[in-house]
Order: structure tokens, then sequence, then C-alpha cells
């Protein structure tokens, strides 16, 4: 086989051998198609956060708490991606060329507070969500939250917040399961909240109870 | 439903006529970006970000190609993205000269020779490896390969040829 190359291809069993050691994973059509659907109801660029005046009035009291919650913190990681470095003297067209900060302790506070926040109010939600959830309920403003929550979580995924390893693989394992009732539907079915929330309670629920901790005079801490 | 049809519908907002695009492509989708990307999640990551930006796009899709083609440019450069970002994330692909020694068939034979394969075409620089992929492991011609990677056929050829000979080089000890 030549193909216009002025040469022999390769012999048979090496493509052969490329092949068997290219072939693709397994494809969850159906996982990937979540996944699809989650990332096309954010929006590029900033933090999509609907002023409050214009929501309808929410039918439950926790599900009002929770989007007010994820329209702060979205505004709080907005202010705390550029606050710190222009308090060090860092001109706003400087931030990418800026260095990042180190793993852990080095992450700036403004980052951590606000990653505390945003891991109180997601395990406050997911907390409801669950309880909702068994009794068969979903609400349009729940998967509405767990979009923006998800938004949120994706900010923070960017920003040297996540350069803390002991959030990040948090912060991915939030984002799969904000995305899973972000692309609910309607009325979901049992088995579909049966699965998120058998997820939640072997999981993430059990990951951010044991990074977030109450404290008096703030929302979280985050444990070191 | 034929092409015309199902894009139309796409662009008018119908939920079904996404999921039915989706399905006829998905599995072809999945091919390319897994074996360009080389890894299961950033192929995931790929194929999700190629499925965006079809839906987003494809109110400029002309027609002036099949809507596969168009799907699968879309796909590989995705795929290539995810690739630069994980080689400059992991720093995981070695130039050549640093690439793995691959001589030497041991009594595992052709067991192992998957392995020796596979680490000499992870070894190729991304250009290389991807018309590699795509003319001899996904059967693609030159023609397609230049429409797909928008490239001229003889880039595509050159490229091909190029892989090959430092596969060649790479496997020699081996065969």
């Amino acid at each position: 086989m030549t193909d216009g190359t002025d040469e022999p291809g390769l012999p048979r069993d090496v493509t052969d051998a490329a092949k068997a050691h290219l072939a693709p994973p397994p494809l969850d059509r159906e996982a990937l198609w979540r996944r699809i659907e989650a990332a096309r109801r954010v929006p590029e660029g900033g933090a999509r956060v609907v002023p409050l005046a214009t929501r309808r009035r929410p039918a439950r009291t926790w599900a009002a708490w929770a989007v007010a919650a994820v329209a702060l913190l979205a505004v709080g990681i907005g202010i705390g991606m550029t606050l710190p470095r222009w308090r060090r003297g860092v001109m706003p067209h400087d931030l990418a060329t800026a260095p990042r900060a180190e793993a852990g302790a080095g992450v700036p506070a403004a980052y951590r507070v606000t990653a505390e926040r945003h891991l109180a109010q997601a395990e406050a939600f997911l907390t409801l969500f669950r309880a909702a959830a068994r009794d068969g309920r979903t609400e349009a403003l729940a998967v509405a939250t767990a979009a923006e929550l998800l938004q949120a979580n994706r900010l923070l995924s960017d920003s040297p917040a996540a350069d803390d390893p002991r959030l990040r693989p948090l912060l991915d394992d939030l984002e799969l399961v904000l995305a899973q009732i972000a692309t609910l539907r309607g009325q979901a079915g049992r088995a579909e909240l049966d699965l998120i929330t058998d997820g939640l309670e072997r999981g993430v629920l059990v990951q951010l109870r044991a990074q977030v901790t109450p404290e008096t005079d703030a929302p979280t801490r985050v444990r070191s | 439903m034929d092409d015309r049809e199902l894009i139309a519908r796409v662009r008018a907002g119908d939920a079904r006529a996404e999921r039915l695009l989706y399905d006829r492509h998905v599995d072809r989708v999945w091919g390319l970006v897994s074996r360009i990307v080389g890894d299961a999640d950033d192929a995931a990551d790929a194929a999700q970000e190629a499925f965006v930006k079809v839906f987003e796009r494809l109110g400029d899709f002309r027609g002036e190609s099949s809507l596969g083609t168009w799907i699968g440019a879309i796909a590989i450069r995705a795929a290539l993205g995810r690739r630069r970002a994980r080689g400059t994330r992991e720093q995981r692909y070695l130039p050549l000269d640093d690439a793995p020694e691959v001589a030497g068939r041991d009594a595992a034979g052709d067991v192992l020779l998957r392995d020796r394969v596979g680490a000499a075409v992870d070894a190729l620089p991304d250009g290389y490896r991807t018309v590699f992929v795509l003319h001899d492991v996904e059967g693609y011609t030159h023609e397609e390969i230049g429409a797909l990677l928008g490239v001229e056929t003889g880039t595509s050829k050159a490229q091909l040829s190029r892989a090959r000979a430092k596969l060649r080089t790479m496997l020699a000890g081996v065969r």
C-alpha cells in the first residue's frame, strides 16, 4: 500500500497493534448526553445570575435561600478573582501572567473564603435536594439552582482555590452531581432520583461534611 | 429524516432532533476523539466540547461539506486542544529523542508488540500522530483528512510519510 506517499505502508501486524492500542473505550451515551446538556445550560463567560427581583416568588423557602446564596457566591468569586492581586499592585492586564498560588496554604484568603462558602452552600442545597427527592419531588427552581451552583463550581475550579489538593477532587465530584441535577427535566423518574441520591449519600455529601464545619462568625471553615 | 431536515429542526430548537443528531454522530465522534486524545476522561471532555460547539454553530453550517465531515472537523479540533492541554499540564508526551525504548521482541511476542507500538505511536508529534490515526487506523483518505484538518492533501501525505518513518525507526528492533 503506497497511498501516494511513495513508500510502502507499515506491516500489517504493526498497524493491527496500533489499532488495538487505540481502540476507543466503551462509550456511555447517556452519560455523555447528560454532560452535553448540562454544559449547554451554562453560558460561556461570566456567571449567569438572574436578578432576584425578576424571579417569580419561589414556592419553597429553601429554594429561595439557595438562589440568593448562589447569586452572592457568584459575585464573591468575581470579586475574589481580581481584588487580591489589585491590592498587591498587579493590574488587570497582568493577571494572565501573574504567578498562581502554591497548593494548599498558598491559596489567597479571598479564594479560600469563597470556596468555604461555596462548599457550605452546596452541602445545604444537596441535603435539601436529597430530602425533596426522597419524596419524589423535584422543582424547576432546584434544577436552576443546581445549574447556577455548577457555574460557580466551574469558576472556582478555574481559580487558584483549586490549587488546594483537598479541594480539587471535591470540586470535581461536586461538578458531576450538580450536572446530574441540572439536567433533570420535568418530574424526574424515581430511578433517576434514586441514582442521584444514592450517589449523594455514598460520595459527595460525605466528603462535603468532612470538609465543612460550622463556626459562629463565619458560615463555614474548611478543615486543615 | 435526512441531514437537511435534521439541521433545520435542530436550528428551530427541536430537542428530539438534537438528540437524533447526537445519536447519529456520537459513535464516530467518540472514535475520533478517543484515538486522538488517548485517554478516556479527556476524550469525554473533548466529545462534550465538540457537541456543544456543534449545536452552537450549526446555524453557521453552509453545507459545503457533509454534516459528518463538518462535525468530525470540530471533534478533531476539540481533541487536539485537549491533547495539547494535557501535554502542557503533565509533560506526558516526550520528544522523539526521549521516546520509550521499543527495541527487542521478547517471548511474549505479539502480546507486547501492541504496547510497544502503542508507546511509539504515542511518542509521535501531534501532527504526525493525528494523520497516522486518521489514515492508517480510521481509514480516511488523504482528501478526507485534508477536509477534516483544513490542510492540503499533500500535507496529509507528507505527515503520514514522516509518521511511518518515525515509527519504523522506533520499532526497528521489534520486527
